[in-house]
């Protein structure tokens, strides 16, 4: 596992809140990459325990905090 | 797909396309790399350089941008938590951050895509899906 930092975080926003990559960087690539996620995981093939087990197991692999 | 408009709205489409075929090939995704994005083909892709795609590490027709995001495609197909900041450092010599977080999204796409692809066409059999 790797915690470095891998992509330069943004300054913060003039009022001294932080804003996410995304939204700093890419917002329209960011937009679509959450309505993507989001569509996903409304997603109701699956019963919610296994879909949690799976968005667990992805989370795993990528090393994903959040 | 928003995804993968805005993906190739946001990046190089001729590195992207590199990206793309790259991944197609560690994949096994014949059809993926049979194809060509419209976006890059009128950006002048150069046909060259898929073919010799397969040792972009040492061949001249590639800069060191391209190297570097092809590093970095590789690196997510292969094992996503092991990227480093030498690898982020690395195309972060060529790319902005925004360009990079870019770059990264737009990975997660195509990566994301061709394995759905190829899990319905191989594994579920999905006869709409070309193997």
């Amino acid at each position: 596992m790797n915690r470095a930092r891998r992509i330069p975080l943004p300054p913060p926003s003039p009022d001294g809140k932080r804003i996410s990559l995304g939204t700093a960087y890419q917002p329209k690539l960011a937009a679509a990459l959450d309505a993507y996620q989001d569509a996903v995981v409304l997603l109701a093939a699956l019963d919610p325990v296994t879909t949690e087990l799976v968005r667990l197991r992805c989370a795993r692999y990528h090393d994903c905090h959040t | 797909m928003g995804l993968h408009r805005e993906s190739w709205a946001a990046v190089d489409p001729v590195i992207l396309e590199l990206c793309r075929l790259r991944i197609a090939m560690l994949l096994g995704d014949q059809e993926e790399q049979a194809r060509r994005s419209p976006g890059a083909t009128a950006a002048g892709f150069d046909e060259a350089k898929a073919g010799e795609l397969a040792r972009w590490a040492d061949s001249p027709r590639f800069s060191a941008a391209e190297r570097a995001c092809l590093a970095f495609a590789e690196q997510f197909v292969v094992q996503v938590s092991g990227m480093t900041e030498a690898d982020t450092g690395a195309v972060l010599e060529h790319l902005s951050p925004a360009q990079l977080y870019g770059l990264a999204t737009a990975i997660l796409a195509l990566d994301g895509h061709q394995r759905l692809r190829l899990a319905l066409a191989r594994v579920l059999g999905d006869p709409g899906v070309a193997q």
